[in-house]
Formats: structure tokens, C-alpha cells, sequence
């Protein structure tokens, strides 16, 4: 499924504090009463789970109906779905096994609805930079339009009831991702990684659970979702990631008095500015110093917000939805640069 | 052999725990598995429901050796596991909804349906307290349970405010007639 050109997709655009926060994002796990949790569920089962939440949003009078899509994830190619992973839009697990499952996606892909995930409904909501509160609005209000009809699963004292006893509660997962290179590279991250358990927050490579960082991004969410409310646990994020913030800060003030951290830099800019040829992994490791550059002054001519566009832009599946499903890597490689060279023609050393 | 416990009955079930390496062997009648079961005689170290329910679907009788090692470690992967989970007798139970067992539940570290947490909730208790903690849920509340709650709100006030009027209480009464017109408005 390719993405619309027409429409601006949240990821263009700069949020707050993008000079270390590149992204936001809820998650709220749901259920219906009367059916057994996905796992478990036959193909019946699953298609008239995905119809009824399908109906519950699109069938109301809210504004809200029209700008969603809703999509049965078997209908699309591996290569499109693949392209929603890397978007960040669905699971690798719902991508593995599409069989039964549907999305309801919305026109700039700030909201994607899973349906028959690891739950009946997982509703997201993304946002670029830090925007934990105005992406929590949104999937609240998603959540109180589609109870009204399908009067999800909850118990007094269980809250929301999940398949994995881990969500119980609110069934909120909340995390920003945050470009940490500098304390990455001093060892700053390392001792605050350490910590983060003891308050409640969690932090991972960018992909989720089990994944390595790449290029320095790492997501910070909160653990604990019984006992304490959405707009604590937000708070709590909040206060979080404002420390790493800082102290990310400090670590980049640091780093960028190195004449050797300022010609990494400039050297990656020159690579993309050259290159005939790149390599996914080699852009995601350039992409790390790139990103420093354009935030911290050292790089002119760019936006934070047309840097994230370009970093989108030339992942693979993305490559291949809009070049042609049939592209091995090589020819990917050849594309990539090209298309890295135009977006960065303009651009400049400071 | 003669079930250890009562000493009548004929032993029909063998049970095997090994916690931390502690090994104990119990050979009793189903009878008596079933009791000590129901009324936690296993202790602590049984504090958590599996195992029997695989012997349920094989008529209980001579039931299999289990290892609690190879337990642990097939629910090392689940959230019941994280906690030393240890093979048990259960009734065999499923659940109404969706005729899970106890036992596929903690093997699998998912809960069934939502109705599991009600028919499962004695056993499920232990893994979400070590989850969560002593925690009741705060926050948001589905639109029917905000609307049951809210019924009985009313329902509790109505049953003040008609003791307030039988004690000529009309200060009180009126404070609460107000806040059940505003409830129900």
C-alpha cells in the first residue's frame, strides 16, 4: 500500500524538541467481551472482529469517519506491507501473519488501528518531535468513539482487559523516540538506562522489543500500566525524558567541541552530497551524524522535517512501492543515492 | 501402593516438584491430590496452578512424571514463568467463552478471552500482583462501567436520601435529591 503523495504525513513535519525527539507515540490495547483474544480466534472469528470495529468508526456520525482507510492486511504484497513496518504503522508480528487481520489507517498516518494484533484492538496514534499529551487526546477520543458501540472488555479493578496480562490496566503503552548519539558515544546513556527500570519506564532499540539500536535511536516507555493513571503515566514520561533530554544536550555540547565529531559530520554530509551508491545500513549510520548536524547548526540548507522525509523516503520497501517491486538491493543502493543527492543538493557546511 | 495421605485409597497420581533444586515425590489418590489442591496444602511452593490440567484429559490416572524443571523452562518465555512456576493440580476447569484451561494459559502467557480473568481469577491473581504489584486500576473507564457505576451511585444516594427523609433530615435530603437530579440529568 503505497502512501498518498497528496496528503502531508505526520513524519514530514518538525514537532518539538526534534533536535533529540524524533518521534511520539500511544498505544491503546483493547478488547472485545464474547470472543476469544486473537490467538485464539478462527477466521470466522477474526473477520467479524475486524468488521465491527471496521463499522464502530466508520459507521458513527463523527468527523472522524471519513479520513480513515480501512484496509484487510492479506490483500497487500509483502513489499507493502513491509513498507508499513518500516513507517512504523504495524507490528513485524502483525506483518508476519496478516491472515484475519485489517488496519484502519488515517490519511497523514497519524492514527493506525490494528485489528487482530496480539489484541482485538490496538489503536496508535504518532506524532513527530515531543507531543505525548496531544497524541494521548487523540487516541482517547478514538477509544471513546469506538466503545460507544463495541463496549470494550473491562474490569473494575483490571481495567482494560488484555491478552498478555502485562497491559492490564490502562492497556497504554506511551514512548517517544530519541536520537541519543552523543551520550551514546560518552556513556552517559549507559547509566541512565541502568535506572530507568527502578522508575517504571522501559528503553529499546527502534524497532521495539529485542531490537538493536541503529543510528543512535532508542525508545523510552513507561512499564507499569495498572495502578497508575494515563495522565500520570504521561507526566512521569514526561519529566523522563526531559532528564535524557538535558543531559543528551550536555553530552552533544561536549561532543561538538571535537574538530573530530565536526568532520564526521561534514564527511557524511559529503558522502550523501557524492555518493553514487548507498547502502541502507551505510545512510542509517551516516543518517545519525546528519541528523547532529542539521539540529546543532553544523549543516545548513536542511530542515529536521525534510531530513525525516528523505530518511523515509529511501527504506527499502518504500524504495520498492514507489520504484517497482521487482528492485533488488543494488539497483535499491543505486536509487537511494540519488534520491539522497537531490534532497541534500541545497545544503551546506556552516 | 497406598496414597501417602489418606492411607485407604489406591495412588493414582504421582507428583513431581523440583523448586530450586528442593525434589519432592507425592503418590496420592486423586481424591487427595484434588483436596490438598483446593485447599493450598501445597503451600507457597504450589502457589501457582498448572500441570494438572494435562492429566485431567488423560483420566487422571497414572499420570506422567513431571519435572518441575522442564516447567520453568517452557514458561520462561511467558509472564507466569518469571516467578518460579511450579506444576499443580487443577480441576480442569475451561473457561466458558473460550474453553481455555489454566493450563494452555500459562503455557502460552496469554490469557484466553476477557472472560478468563473472571472464571481464572483466583489463579491468575498471583502473576499479576508479581506484574503489577497490590495495584487496583486507576484511570480511564469503559462507557458501560461508567455507567453501571454511576447507576449505582444514584441507586446507594436514593437509599440515603429516603433515610434522610424518614429521620426529617431536610438539610441532608435536599443536598442529596440535588446531586441524584444532577446525576441523573
Amino acid at each position: 500500500m503505497s502512501a498518498n503523495n497528496d496528503i502531508k504525513k505526520w513524519y514530514e513535519s518538525e514537532g518539538e524538541r526534534s533536535d533529540v525527539v524524533i518521534s511520539t507515540r500511544i498505544r491503546l490495547a483493547r478488547n472485545l467481551n464474547g470472543y476469544p483474544f486473537p490467538h485464539l480466534m478462527n477466521q470466522a472469528q477474526m473477520k467479524e472482529v475486524c468488521e465491527k470495529v471496521r463499522d464502530a468508526l466508520t459507521g458513527g456520525n463523527s468527523a472522524l469517519r471519513n479520513s480513515f482507510r480501512y484496509v484487510e492486511a492479506d490483500k497487500l504484497s509483502t513489499v507493502a506491507l513491509a513498507s508499513l513496518v518500516e513507517r512504523h504503522l504495524i507490528s513485524p508480528e502483525f506483518a508476519s501473519a496478516p491472515q484475519g487481520r485489517a488496519i484502519l489507517l488515517m490519511e497523514d498516518e497519524s492514527v493506525c488501528i490494528m485489528i487482530n494484533e496480539e489484541d482485538h484492538v490496538r489503536i496508535q496514534v504518532m506524532g513527530s518531535g515531543m507531543q505525548l499529551e496531544k497524541a494521548y487526546d487523540m487516541a482517547d477520543k478514538i477509544d471513546t468513539l469506538l466503545d460507544e458501540t463495541l463496549n470494550f472488555a473491562f474490569d473494575e479493578e483490571l481495567g482494560y482487559l488484555t491478552a498478555c496480562p502485562t497491559n492490564l490496566g490502562t492497556g497504554m503503552r506511551a514512548s517517544v523516540m530519541l536520537h541519543l548519539p552523543a551520550s551514546e558515544a560518552d556513556g552517559t546513556l549507559r547509566r541512565v538506562a541502568a535506572n530507568l527500570g527502578k522508575i517504571g519506564a522501559a528503553i529499546r532499540g527502534s524497532y521495539g522489543e529485542g531490537s538493536r539500536s541503529t543510528g543512535a535511536m532508542y525508545q523510552i516507555s513507561n512499564q507499569v500500566t495498572l495502578g497508575i493513571s494515563e495522565k500520570d503515566t504521561l507526566s512521569n514520561l514526561t519529566d523522563i525524558t526531559n532528564q535524557i533530554i538535558s543531559l543528551e544536550k550536555k553530552s552533544r555540547a561536549n561532543l561538538l567541541g571535537s574538530e573530530s565529531y565536526q568532520d564526521s559530520v561534514w564527511r557524511a554530509l559529503g558522502l550523501l552530497k557524492s555518493a553514487r551508491v548507498m547502502s541502507s545500513s551505510e545512510f542509517a549510520e551516516l543518517y545519525s551524524a546528519l541528523r547532529v548536524g542539521v539540529a546543532e547548526g553544523l549543516i545548513n540548507g536542511m530542515t529536521l522535517g525534510s531530513l525525516s522525509e528523505a530518511y523515509e523516503s529511501v527504506q527499502p520497501a518504500r524504495l520498492m512501492e514507489q520504484y517497482g517491486e521487482t528492485m533488488n538491493s543494488s539497483q535499491r543502493d543505486r536509487k537511494r543515492a540519488e534520491i539522497l543527492r537531490e534532497a541534500f543538493k541545497n545544503t551546506d557546511i556552516a | 501402593m497406598l496414597c501417602e495421605k489418606c492411607k485407604k485409597n489406591e495412588a493414582n497420581a504421582y507428583i513431581k516438584t523440583n523448586v530450586n533444586g528442593d525434589v519432592h515425590e507425592y503418590h496420592l489418590c486423586s481424591q487427595c491430590a484434588a483436596e490438598m489442591q483446593n485447599s493450598g496444602e501445597f503451600g507457597s511452593m504450589f502457589n501457582f496452578s498448572s500441570g494438572f490440567d494435562a492429566f485431567s484429559g488423560m483420566n487422571s490416572l497414572f499420570a506422567p512424571v513431571m519435572s518441575g524443571f522442564d516447567m520453568v523452562s517452557s514458561l520462561l518465555s511467558s509472564p507466569f514463568g518469571s516467578f518460579g512456576a511450579m506444576p499443580t493440580l487443577t480441576s480442569g476447569k475451561r473457561c466458558s467463552v473460550c474453553g481455555s484451561d489454566f493450563r494452555s494459559i500459562a503455557d502460552s502467557g496469554k490469557v484466553g478471552c476477557p472472560n478468563c480473568y473472571t472464571e481464572f481469577r483466583g489463579r491468575l491473581a498471583p502473576t499479576i500482583k508479581k506484574l503489577h504489584g497490590n495495584s487496583a486500576h486507576c484511570g480511564k473507564h469503559s462507557k458501560v462501567t461508567t455507567q453501571e457505576s454511576k447507576e449505582s451511585e444514584t441507586a446507594s444516594l436514593k437509599k440515603q436520601l429516603a433515610e434522610a427523609v424518614k429521620n426529617e433530615n431536610y438539610e441532608l435530603a435536599a443536598e442529596l435529591r440535588d446531586k441524584i437530579k444532577a446525576m441523573e440529568a
